[in-house]
């Protein structure tokens, strides 16, 4: 945004974004400003396509010329598809995969319709043929458990309009929220549900998102496979992406194209960029052929807090105090919190007190570990132990989003009593019996 | 005719937009596979030239030398912030140039999808514009000083996948783009031979091959506008300029004749048609080569085209091999083989010619095109020959890359405008004015007046030797930062008592700025008289680490002066010459005459 100062110059010449302007013997076209920048600077595009920022100082004089640009909007493209090839929907909830960038600008906003995502796009055609729905456009950071319902209602309405299969564009940041999301709520899911995110935008050459579109499109079209997944790049190369379980995927890089992996899994498959042929590395659940019957319950006042060395138990009252009815602890190591104090940490056993009152309370209080690798245990120390005997439950090796997600919707579907019960449960692949051997447990290998 | 010049350089500094050096070099890192894609340009068009290289379907290969890369030339990393002394050198230039520095640098995304750049696009952002250059033959205008990332160097091809190294990606350059102002190819060398001398004036740009690039753009009346990429010789220049004009020339002939006979508007009627039948018992080496591989042989008629193809448009290259150039560019091919040619140089007999002919049904007046290879590659070169040459209603605007002896080869289509977009992933930089007026204050001296401030100093002779000299940077560091001493034994030492060590055989690699500081810091409090320079210098590179006094210590070289230098003369006899004889090195031969009276 312009500073009020410019803004009204601008507006005492008629000159408004977009128009083509003269300022201290330099033509072009008066831009918007960006969110970045000095806001007493106007920026104009020069005939030879760049930018420049020119400093607004008073007595400045700002010519109107002829020639306003308005964004050309591409045109719509009639698209035909192959009515042999299977209908694979794709249902857009915003983040970088389904925006495109407005080149005038450099903001990002929101696309798409099928067309222009076939547009873009082209080789969706020779996989499927696209039916989109635009179903919202929120960056993933802003997504809540209010967004789940509502994006499990509409693929549940895809299905039950004929879709072999569901893709649902989504923010990488909170993806593996929501795929833990529906995975829990899309009871009996007969047909894949694949998220696909892009980590680089789509307006470069690079950009991750058409790979990982085609790969998540072609395995929601031809595998035979039912349940929830997320399809990403699997390594730095342009070669193939992973095909991760919605309940054992977690975004591991902020930056990187193949941030999300597989943990203490390995991926479920994966689909070559080059032919889009679906490889599984293991036994799977098949396609099914039952109703889908969504269990959307979902108990929002659940919270997740991360332990560390200085944490007071102000923070644990804090739920208690606010009527919260679940709680997951990221704990430390084997799933501990400081909870023991000397003469030097008193604070530690009111921690440990107020951990007490919370469980009091009525509040479920679930623990799993920052390690984010490896089970949580906790017979092995007497800190886990005193733990357990105030009433924690043990996440298993359950990752501390997906049992925040758990938490929420097994309080909301089958009250606390019941809930508290299934915490262990193994309901939709989260918790692992066993753990395989590997050289290097970051690559599963 | 309209001349312009671009000129690349590269600055000495970190990379522009990441925490690496900049600095080439290969290592065992990790190798990164990826595939571009188009993508729309900022009106919703792909851009033709970004398109053309997506039609190849090309793949891509990125080496990351550890020390020299990181996630963000992989693209794998939002950019950090532009490298604050990059940009401070980039405006150090601008002022040089005289040229208006923007208030706010916008940084831009280039669209680039030939894979020198692993995000696809190039960053860059204008910094200065309307600048001005004084030549000998007038001013020419700078219209726009930028700052860029360079971009990844390629290492080889092959079948498809080209290899980079991202060691280059990233470093900063600083683009300079004369108006078309340049008169004729002498005045164009001379142009890059003055912004060359500017850059090096800073000191901060980096030095040695492939660290400066000069494009051209030349057009001449009824020609086209034509971007030669990539002269590194600067003796080049002039025979670039009138090369091109020569080709645009030629080719406007051509056109012109072109048009004659096909009366208006080009056709060619003619499909694509399979000749292997032809080459069954073939005996031409080429062909048979291909055969084997599994390839096809494929014809092309050109109407009306008979001796225009074989015809001469500039030196060393006929209208076929403006032809074969668009085959080989847009479809990797090895090359065309015409009617125009002599085609028993490739073992092709006049029996096989003549079967051509009639399978491609040539009238009197027609040409033929064959290209042998895989069949789709060879229809696409083919189709590409067929687009040239109905391209006859105007010479072609295209990017052309340069070749080693100041001619050029069609590379791709002149990108469209719609290129530029801006690069939201990095602020806009506000230039304040105390910024300005900080490098205004540390401007170096222009070209002319450094000579001139040199021979003040030096006279004319000495200060032509230092001029340009590896020795000048280091000459003004010492002179600059001691007042008292004298100009000419600075340079005297550097010009030739250095030298006249290194060849007596004395390794002077060891002496550093500082030692030279030091050794005129000491001189200079006459700790030792000037003929004892060499003996002193000889020393400290044998001894290296040692300080200069060290040096007069050991050697026995202080200066003897005032009373002891009388109670030496009372000593020995008042006879001048023996004394300078025994004790040269230590006596300075003023102070002597001036106690002998003389």
């Amino acid at each position: 945004m312009y500073s009020q100062m410019v803004s009204e110059k601008l507006r005492g010449f008629g000159v408004s974004v977009g128009d083509r302007i003269r300022v201290a013997g330099k033509e072009g076209i008066l831009m918007p400003k960006p969110e970045t920048g000095d806001p007493d600077c106007i920026v104009m595009k020069l005939d030879n396509g760049y930018n420049i920022g020119l400093n607004y100082e008073e007595g400045i004089v700002i010519e109107k010329l002829e020639g306003r640009v308005e964004l050309e909007k591409p045109e719509p493209r009639e698209v035909k598809f192959d009515e042999k090839k299977p209908v694979v929907a794709i249902i857009m909830t915003g983040g970088t995969i389904a925006s495109r960038v407005d080149y005038r600008t450099g903001g990002v906003v929101p696309a798409f319709s099928a067309s222009d995502l076939v547009s873009a796009v082209p080789e969706l055609a020779q996989i499927a043929q696209i039916r989109c729905k635009a179903l919202m456009n929120v960056f993933s950071e802003n997504i809540r458990p209010e967004h789940y319902k509502y994006m499990a209602g509409a693929v549940a309405e895809e299905i039950s309009g004929g879709a072999d299969g569901i893709v649902i564009l989504h923010g990488t940041d909170t993806m593996h929220y929501t795929a833990a999301a529906l995975s829990f709520i899309l009871r009996g899911l007969p047909v894949p549900v694949v998220l696909v995110g892009a980590q680089r935008s789509s307006d470069r050459g690079s950009s991750d998102a058409a790979m990982n579109l085609l790969c998540g499109v072609s395995f929601a079209a031809n595998a035979d496979y039912s349940g929830v997944a997320v399809c990403m790049h699997g390594t730095l190369d342009d070669k193939f992406c992973h095909i991760h379980s919605g309940t054992r995927v977690r975004k591991m890089h902020t930056s990187r194209r193949d941030a999300f992996k597989s943990i203490d899994a390995k991926p479920i498959a994966t689909v070559s960029y080059e032919d889009w042929k679906i490889e599984f590395s293991g036994e799977h659940a098949p396609r099914g052929d039952g109703e889908l019957h969504p269990a959307s319950g979902l108990e929002t006042k659940v919270g997740l807090l991360k332990a560390y060395p200085g944490m007071t138990h102000e923070q644990i009252a804090f739920f208690r105090q606010n009527g919260y009815r679940g709680l997951v602890v990221e704990g430390t190591g084997l799933g501990h919190l400081p909870a023991k104090g000397d003469e030097n940490s008193r604070e530690n056993d009111l921690v440990f007190e107020e951990l007490g009152k919370l469980i009091e309370s009525g509040c479920l209080v679930v623990m799993t570990s920052q390690c984010i690798y490896g089970t949580v245990s906790m017979n092995v120390y007497s800190t886990g132990r005193d733990l357990q005997k105030k009433g924690v439950l043990s996440g298993e090796g359950m990752l501390p989003e997906v049992a925040y997600v758990k938490l929420m919707w097994l309080i909301g579907n089958y009250g606390p009593e019941k809930a508290k019960a299934m915490v262990a449960e193994n309901i939709a692949g989260e918790i692992l019996e066993r753990r395989a051997v590997s050289a290097d447990f970051e690559k599963g290998e | 005719m309209k001349i312009g010049i671009e000129i690349h350089q590269r600055l000495d500094s970190g990379k522009l937009f990441c925490s690496c050096p900049s600095i080439q070099a290969e290592g065992n890192g990790v190798s990164v596979y990826r595939r571009q894609r188009a993508v729309a340009g900022e009106l919703g068009v792909v851009d033709p030239a970004a398109m053309q290289e997506f039609m190849r379907k090309r793949h891509f290969s990125y080496e990351a030398a550890p020390n020299s890369s990181c996630l963000v030339e992989t693209d794998d990393e939002p950019p950090h912030g532009m490298d604050e002394r990059a940009l401070d050198i980039a405006l150090e230039v601008c002022l040089l140039l005289k040229a208006r520095v923007v208030d706010e640098v916008q940084v831009m995304r280039k669209t680039v999808i030939d894979g020198s750049n692993t995000g696809g696009f190039q960053r860059t952002a204008i910094v200065g514009m309307d600048g001005v250059l004084q030549t000998s033959r007038g001013e020419v205008g700078i219209p726009v000083i930028c700052i860029e990332e360079e971009s990844s160097g390629i290492l080889g091809t092959e079948g498809g996948l080209s290899r980079f190294g991202l060691d280059r990606l990233g470093i900063p350059l600083i683009e300079i783009a004369t108006d078309p102002t340049i008169v004729d190819g002498e005045h164009a060398q001379e142009v890059a031979e003055k912004l060359g001398m500017i850059l090096r004036a800073t000191g901060k740009v980096q030095r040695g091959i492939g660290t400066i690039r000069q494009d051209l753009n030349v057009s001449i009346e009824g020609g086209a506008r034509v971007e030669i990429k990539g002269a590194q010789e600067l003796k080049l220049i002039r025979r670039m300029v009138e090369i091109e004009v020569e080709r645009q020339e030629g080719l406007i002939e051509i056109n012109a004749e072109m048009k004659k006979r096909f009366g208006g508007e080009p056709k060619f009627k003619s499909e694509v048609l399979d000749l292997t039948g032809l080459f069954s018992s073939t005996e031409s080496k080429l062909l048979k080569k291909v055969l084997g591989q599994g390839g096809r042989i494929l014809g092309l008629r050109m109407e009306n085209l008979k001796e225009l193809v074989g015809k001469r448009v500039c030196e060393g290259r006929r209208f076929g091999t403006e032809l074969s150039d668009y085959a080989k560019a847009e479809a990797g091919v090895g090359g065309i083989i015409h009617s125009d040619e002599d085609l028993a140089g490739y073992g092709i007999r006049d029996g096989e010619k003549t079967e051509i002919e009639k399978k491609l049904e040539l009238g009197p007046r027609d040409a033929f095109v064959i290209v042998a290879d895989e069949e789709e590659k060879a229809r696409k070169a083919l189709e590409a020959v067929r687009k040239r040459g109905a391209h006859f209603k105007e010479v072609p605007k295209e990017t052309r890359r340069a070749l080693p002896e100041g001619a050029s080869a069609y590379m791709r289509p002149l990108p469209g405008s719609a290129r530029l977009y801006p690069e939201t992933d990095v602020p806009p930089v506000r230039v304040k004015s105390g910024r300005i007026d900080g490098i205004r204050e540390r401007l170096p001296l222009m070209p002319e007046e450094r000579l001139r401030h040199l021979e003040e100093r030096l006279g004319k002779e000495l200060a032509k030797k230092m001029f340009n000299s590896k020795e000048e940077l280091v000459f003004e560091l010492i002179v600059n930062t001691n007042q008292k001493v004298e100009p000419q034994i600075v340079a005297v030492t550097l010009q030739d008592t250095i030298v006249n060590l290194r060849r007596e055989g004395t390794k002077v690699d060891g002496i550093t700025v500082s030692h030279l500081q030091d050794l005129f810091v000491e001189y200079s409090k006459e700790l030792f008289v000037k003929a004892a320079i060499p003996e002193i210098l000889r020393y400290m590179s044998e001894n290296v680490g040692s300080s200069c006094e060290e040096a007069v210590e050991k050697l026995g070289l202080r200066r003897v002066s005032g009373e002891e230098l009388k109670k030496l003369i009372e000593e020995e006899g008042r006879d001048f010459g023996a004394i300078m004889k025994k004790h040269r090195l230590r006596v300075e031969a003023k102070e002597v005459k001036g106690i002998l009276g003389h």
